[in-house]
């Protein structure tokens, strides 16, 4: 047993660092007996605490540092003529004061939840994104439910079948719907599936006769679902099939494309030759074997995804007349309404955030490298 | 009597427009209970005379000749047939057992999942015989072995616990691809010994494939020398190291350190 | 691992594979420092198109550099002039149709492209240099250099590409300039990421390292020895992104952020044909425009990367959006 004793010692050493992303922040820190678990949750943690503290910097400097003044926005043309006008303001709204000050006034005014004020509505920014933002979030989990499964299969299709018809195939389609441009997708689908095909119902997330229900998370089929109102809930859904699907297809690609070819790292690797040397039906080599090596590197484009689909959410819930952050974002961005658009930019970029946040969580507790020592 | 016999095996792999010959006339014979070492440098077609055995040649492989397993032709065997003898009557393991290893199952369920596919054992039954079949290559700690992942074990027990699944099942036939190769020296020698008992208790017929001459000099019974896809010389250890008809062989042996010394 | 195992993938699908670049990280040969990069600087890419779709992709990018070029003399009427009956539909005098306003869709189609395909190519080469310089100087130098460039990246990173660009268009206030500023701005990020991780294994190659030893300038070693490591995979990264280019540059003027009207541009078009649907082809041909230009660079910029060797492939990514 000498010899396994020796083999023992070499136990600690063999233990290797959790995947690529995580591992380099991670590994950089080694604080003495902490479990790796809970020390690759606290660097997510804190990586996702300084993002966001960046993306407030970005915001602020964006709004401060442009050529356009804000003094001539809020006031209008006439006040602003009159220099003692525009002085008061200033100083009312601490534009006298040091770049660094009005940082940290900005920044205790995002901490107590204000976002500024519309231009156009004169309505509070927050007060307005959370309004809408449960009709954008009720589409992005339909939109990305879709882009997943989808993507995730035809990529492992293409990669099983590489170099045959149906894998060129794939990779053409998939190229082709990260080529088009969302909102003219939604357009044509609109045109073709409502107006010729009367397919699908037409714009809104209900027809206009139905009542929402009562607003429990905003997502109008789960509110539905839990007041027991099905008609309701089936004419939600109805609304929101032609959206997600024309908000998944750039997803859809992007999935498509990054699983081949994860699955195809994963294909060629000794693990599956052992499976196969096992005797193991086909079915459990793909799933068990390929399918779950391949899903790691594929969790983190998830998240990636998602911003994807927030981007495209932002172009093309206007085309539905869906009553999201998107066609907020939209109607700020025509009226040029800068306190509304900055919002969006730090709401969506702070979303963005968290969602990778939590597709990191997911791919630590999904490696056992990573959760297990 | 030898479990497995090839003959005159030829296998050649197409890519696009190039054909390139792997194997020319392979034939030689595995015995039970008996080590027969394959050696030759990368590239001779040796790992690829293993893989044919077990059904597993590259996609674009013609094979043809005739690899007898009591009485079966594995050559051009339907795949389905050739599955269901993989893992039940010809096992394998692998030269790196840090990759031949899901780093993300345990080791537990890798040892188990063919038993319980081939011969419909219970989980829990499973479970039993991999803590016995464990014990059996002498994995330390066999029972919180079996919950456990692969990176949280060394190289050489990985590679114990290759040798366990690949024997769960009672196999007839065991094909070693370099099992010592990317271990550190001081486990190699107990693997060898590992490979040794196991071909003698369980009567197994043992290809074991490996590029060092010494390793195969210290634990094979007959020992086939391999050139670019070509036998060179087969015979006894004794036959084959005391006296190398072939040039190759020769070179082969006297590169050995040490060799000098011995003569 | 030894050539004789299977591990190798059975089938080799990139012929021109030896041509491009392999692993930047492959020592090369130390006793002549200077070699193994120089080969490098040498994409094939006739024959990289020579796949199906790089073909297509070059055939249809060659037809709409044709189409811009010769707009003027293509485009049968003003593209600014209201001189119709507004909302024709296709066929007749106007074969795509007229607007909102009576201009003609199909000059007014043409003449878009005279802009949004110089910018777009303008747009990627900038944040390509931009990228690639801040990202060797990462990787080069490391350290607080490589920290600071880095994390500003990671904060671009740290917002979906379009609304950054958004949020970065409405600050500076509509038009083409200060959207090609912002795309600049979203953009160089991944140039700088691929380039720095590039530069950092090749830094540390033997074959640079040998090239020190002789007494080469830090100038001398990333110009001569490092950036042919470097170019290709910015080369294929640029390609894939005109297309990110374009299409956010379209989803800008979508937002009324881009080009400003009447300047005729694929992206305000669409936006003007979502209230018309009765009047689909506003809306459906700048689309088209869009849609065939994006994959003809995708399709190119594809099989360009098919063609890089697979680790460096990995760097360059999938998903380069």
């Amino acid at each position: 047993m000498a010899e396994a004793a020796n083999e023992g010692s070499t136990l600690a050493e063999a233990v290797p660092g959790p995947g690529a992303s995580a591992g380099d922040a991670a590994q950089r820190i080694r604080p003495p007996k902490i479990h790796p678990l809970l020390r690759y949750v606290l660097v997510r943690i804190g990586i996702s605490i300084l993002l966001i503290w960046g993306v407030t910097i970005v915001t602020f400097l964006l709004t401060n540092l442009v050529p356009t003044d804000p003094v001539a926005a809020i006031l209008g043309d006439r006040a602003a003529a009159d220099p003692e006008i525009v002085a008061q303001t200033r100083e009312r709204l601490g534009l006298d004061q040091p770049l660094i000050v009005q940082y940290f006034t900005y920044l205790g005014n995002l901490l107590q939840g204000d976002l500024g004020v519309s231009n156009q509505t004169r309505t509070p920014v927050l007060d307005s994104i959370g309004q809408v933002f449960p009709a954008s979030i009720e589409l992005g989990i339909g939109a990305i439910l879709i882009s997943v499964i989808l993507g995730l299969l035809l990529g492992l299709l293409s990669a099983l079948k590489q170099n045959t018809i149906l894998d060129h195939a794939i990779r053409t389609l998939s190229l082709i719907g990260i080529s088009a441009p969302t909102f003219w997708i939604a357009t044509v689908g609109y045109f073709v599936f409502f107006f010729k095909l009367r397919v699908v119902p037409g714009a809104g997330r209900l027809d206009p006769w139905i009542t929402p229900p009562p607003k429990v998370t905003g997502l109008y089929t789960v509110d539905a679902l839990l007041s027991g109102q099905m008609a309701t809930f089936t004419n939600a859904l109805g609304h929101l099939v032609l959206p997600s699907c024309v908000l998944a297809l750039f997803t859809i690609g992007l999935l498509t494309r990054f699983s081949r070819s994860s699955v195809l790292d994963v294909i060629r690797l000794d693990y599956v030759t052992a499976a196969k040397a096992k005797g193991l039906p086909t079915g459990t080599v793909v799933f068990k074997y390929i399918f779950r090596g391949a899903l790691v590197p594929i969790i983190t484009v998830v998240g990636l995804a998602f911003g994807s689909l927030l981007s495209g959410a932002v172009l093309t819930e206007t085309v539905f007349a869906w009553n999201g952050i998107g066609q907020y974002a939209f109607r700020g961005a025509t009226t040029l309404d800068l306190p509304v658009i900055m919002g969006v930019g730090l709401v969506i970029g702070i979303v963005y955030i968290l969602v990778n946040f939590i597709v990191d969580l997911i791919y630590g507790f999904v490696d056992p490298r990573v959760r297990v020592r | 009597m030898s479990v497995i016999s090839i003959r005159d095996l030829n296998l050649s792999v197409t890519t696009g427009k190039t054909t390139k010959h792997i194997l020319k006339d392979v034939s030689f014979d595995l015995e039970a209970g008996r080590i027969t070492g394959v050696a030759g440098a990368s590239g001779s077609g040796k790992t690829q005379t293993g893989l044919a055995v077990m059904g597993l040649s590259p996609a674009g492989a013609q094979l043809s000749g005739s690899i007898d397993f009591d009485g079966v032709e594995l050559v051009n065997m339907p795949a389905k047939a050739h599955n269901r003898l993989r893992g039940v009557q010809l096992s394998m393991v692998f030269q790196d057992p840090a990759s031949a290893f899901h780093p993300m199952l345990t080791v537990g369920d890798q040892i188990t999942d063919h038993l319980r596919h081939h011969q419909k054992v219970s989980k829990r039954e499973a479970r039993e015989r991999a803590v016995h079949i464990l014990e059996r290559t002498k994995v330390p700690h066999p029972t919180e072995a079996v919950g456990k992942y692969p990176h949280q074990f060394s190289g050489g027990q990985l590679q114990r616990i290759a040798f366990a699944s690949a024997i769960i099942c009672d196999p007839k036939v065991l094909i070693a691809d370099e099992p010592t190769t990317a271990l550190d020296v001081t486990v190699q020698a107990g693997i060898l010994r590992l490979l040794r008992e196991l071909c003698d208790d369980l009567e197994l017929a043992v290809l074991l494939v490996t590029h060092d001459f010494g390793v195969l000099s210290s634990v094979a019974d007959t020992i086939v020398v391999m050139k670019e896809g070509v036998v060179v010389e087969a015979g006894d250890r004794e036959a084959v190291i005391t006296a190398p008809q072939h040039e190759y062989t020769r070179s082969l042996i006297e590169s050995l350190p040490g060799a000098e010394v011995s003569q | 691992m030894s050539i004789g195992t299977p591990k190798q993938p059975p089938t080799n699908t990139n012929p021109g594979a030896e041509a491009v670049p392999g692993n930047p990280g492959s020592p090369g040969n130390p006793g002549n420092p200077v070699d193994p990069g120089v080969r490098r600087w040498t994409i094939r890419f006739p024959k990289s198109l020579r796949t199906p779709l790089g073909f297509v992709g070059a055939v249809i990018l060659a037809v709409w550099l044709l189409l811009a070029i010769f707009a003027p003399l293509i485009a049968p009427f003003d593209p600014l002039a209201q001189s119709f009956s507004r909302l024709a539909p296709p066929g007749g005098e106007n074969i795509l149709g007229t607007d909102t306003l009576g201009r003609d869709v199909f000059s007014r189609i043409i003449v878009s492209a005279r802009t949004t395909l110089p910018a777009a190519v303008f747009v990627v080469i900038c944040s390509a240099v931009l990228g690639s310089v801040l990202g060797a100087i990462a990787g080069y130098f490391g350290k607080a250099v490589d920290e600071i460039i880095m994390r500003i990246a990671d904060l671009v990173f740290a917002f979906p590409t379009i609304i950054l660009a958004m949020v970065i268009a409405a600050a500076l206030g509509p038009g083409l300039k200060n959207a090609i500023i912002a795309i600049l701005l979203v953009s160089w990020p991944s140039y700088a990421r691929v380039t720095r991780s590039l530069v950092m294994t090749a830094r540390n190659s033997e074959y640079v390292i040998a090239g020190r030893l002789l007494g080469f300038s830090a100038g001398k070693s990333l110009t001569r020895e490092i950036a042919p490591n470097v170019v290709s995979p910015v080369v294929v990264l640029a390609t894939l992104d005109v297309g990110s280019a374009i299409l956010t540059m379209a989803g800008l003027s979508f937002l009324s952020l881009g080009v400003v009207p009447p300047t005729p541009d694929w992206g305000a078009m669409i936006s003007e044909g979502v209230s018309q649907f009765a009047a689909w082809w506003i809306a459906f041909f700048p689309g088209l425009c869009i849609l065939t230009i994006v994959m003809a660079f995708n399709f190119i910029g594809d099989s360009l990367r098919d063609t890089l060797d697979p680790h460096t492939a990995q760097e360059v990514g999938e998903t380069t959006s």
